[in-house]
């Protein structure tokens, strides 16, 4: 009994029974699911970079550390005033007693503030060219106990090393694709060579070129088609598993409310992408080899 | 009566220096039955080839309806070969196509509507007698089934030339006599058949159909009209 297809056309049976290798669709599959894989992977750091980068760029923090209290909220109080003065500042927030014991507290326990002096923090955000040789030299008048610290150049590094991890995935996705289009371009080649004697025959019964070549790009455009749902599904699903592990970790790498699900979508045009590259391929071989008969 | 098929000093080799066909000249005109016979490696099959623009000349001219197939643009020939008919020696059935299908080929190629084809199809069939083989493969009926399959597809098109190689070479004698009668009424109705065979004993059997003899390296020995006609016996 036949087996029913997804996808009917006109001319599909003209060749009589695909002769495209079986192992295409499969090989698609696992091409397309590397890819959409490779491609979500590299989505998702692309977005984690521009999320520090909005986080680290142009944010510094005035740590006070001076033992007596009232002289360290002097020089945080007069810190505050000379940063709001400053117009490469845009804005600044002086951390409260409450909110330093609760980023010191999973490190030292609930009563570290009774037993140790902390230090005064003030966040501020600068404009993308302030100057900070010379805000630190302002703070340091007026807080001789002050130090800056820069979060922008002390992230630096990670944001280098996601911008290379990004640009490495895009030399993987760009290899894949590569290899899927040579993959197809193979398989076509070889159905075509096992074809030759109904090529040739179509040839002499009158059929254009165009009308053979027309009959491999159905036959490509179907297998690469099945094989290309079938792995875009495959990584759309372990996609998914991934992300909700990360976001069930204890100390969450990914923030549900910071994963943006849209390069989700991209993954539906693939075997889109896949079926153009294929029948464009098959076209292609076919032609060329027609000509030569 | 001008010429359908012309060949005006043709040259050809499959390899440079070892001639094929050398200085061939042979006019075809239309509605003839054309037997072509010669020894083994004589040129009749490159001599087919040649009309069904499977092969050119490396030397010589060759028009076809009119057409000189050396200068005529690759774009043309689909349209020059679907007015041609072809009987292969090997049948070249596909074998994942059953009879109806095999015989529907060209008229598919022609996009033609399945309702023509059903039709058409199911009107050759009974000319070939075998209605009842219509969705039985190739490969469970016998070469006498084939054969007339391959004619079939070949004439489904209603072409102005049948151009057949050993179209009985692989059938007995009664039904070679019958395929004989189907090729020569299909050409008192105006349609060219050349039919090449190694079968000298066939020749009395189409009256009025001319022979061209090829000798060595494709020349032609003799043109003879054929009108004197032998019962089978």
């Amino acid at each position: 009994m036949k087996k029913p297809q997804l996808f009917t056309f006109p001319d599909q049976n003209l060749l009589g029974e695909a002769p495209l290798s079986k192992t295409l669709s499969w090989l698609v599959a696992l091409m397309v699911a590397l890819m959409a894989l490779a491609l979500l992977f590299a989505v998702a750091v692309h977005q984690r970079a521009v999320f520090l980068h909005g986080q680290l760029a142009d944010r510094l923090t005035v740590q006070i550390i001076e033992a007596d209290p009232a002289s360290r909220d002097r020089q945080k109080d007069t810190a505050v005033a000379i940063l709001q003065t400053l117009p490469s500042v845009k804005s600044v927030h002086a951390l409260s007693q409450q909110e330093l014991e609760k980023l010191v507290e999973p490190w030292l326990g609930p009563d570290a503030e009774s037993e140790i002096t902390l230090p005064a923090l003030v966040d501020f955000t600068i404009l993308p060219h302030g100057n900070r040789q010379l805000i630190a030299e302002k703070i340091h008048r007026v807080a001789p106990s002050a130090s800056l610290d820069d979060h922008g150049s002390s992230g630096a590094a990670l944001l280098a090393f996601l911008d290379l991890v990004t640009g490495l995935l895009w030399g993987v996705i760009f290899s894949i694709a590569i290899a899927t289009i040579a993959i197809i371009a193979l398989a076509v080649r070889s159905a075509v060579n096992s074809c030759q004697d109904k090529i040739i025959l179509l040839s002499l019964l009158g059929a254009e070129r165009s009308r053979i070549a027309g009959l491999f790009r159905y036959k490509t455009g179907y297998a690469v088609l099945k094989g290309s749902i079938v792995g875009s599904g495959i990584a759309v699903l372990s996609a998914i598993l991934c992300i909700r592990l990360l976001v069930a970790l204890p100390t969450p790498i990914l923030h549900s409310d910071n994963i943006n699900f849209l390069p989700l979508f991209f993954i539906a045009f693939l075997p889109m992408v896949a079926v153009i590259i294929g029948v464009m391929t098959a076209h292609i071989i076919v032609l060329r080899m027609v000509e030569k008969k | 009566m001008s010429a359908i098929v012309q060949f005006d000093h043709v040259h050809f080799a499959y390899n440079a220096g070892t001639d094929i066909l050398s200085d061939l000249n042979l006019t075809f005109l239309p509605g003839q039955f054309y037997f072509v016979t010669g020894a083994s490696g004589a040129g009749k099959t490159s001599l087919l080839k040649m009309i069904y623009l499977a092969l050119r000349p490396y030397r010589g001219t060759v028009r076809i309806f009119g057409e000189d197939i050396m200068t005529l643009p690759e774009r043309y020939i689909p349209a020059l070969r679907q007015r041609i008919g072809i009987v292969f020696q090997d049948f070249r059935l596909i074998p994942e196509l059953n009879v109806f299908d095999n015989i529907a080929l060209p008229l598919r190629l022609d996009r033609k509507k399945e309702s023509f084809i059903r039709s058409t199809v199911g009107r050759i069939l009974m000319q070939i007698d075998l209605p009842d083989k219509a969705f039985h493969f190739p490969e469970t009926l016998s070469g006498g089934e084939q054969q007339r399959i391959a004619i079939a597809r070949a004439l489904i098109r209603r072409p102005e030339i049948l151009v057949a190689d050993e179209p009985t070479g692989n059938i007995d004698v009664g039904l070679a006599t019958s395929i004989l009668h189907l090729l020569s009424a299909l050409s008192k109705r105006g349609m060219t058949v050349i039919m090449a065979t190694h079968d000298t004993h066939l020749l009395d059997r189409v009256p009025g159909a001319r022979h061209i003899r090829l000798g060595k390296k494709g020349r032609v020995e003799s043109v003879a009209l054929l009108d004197q006609w032998s019962p089978v016996k």
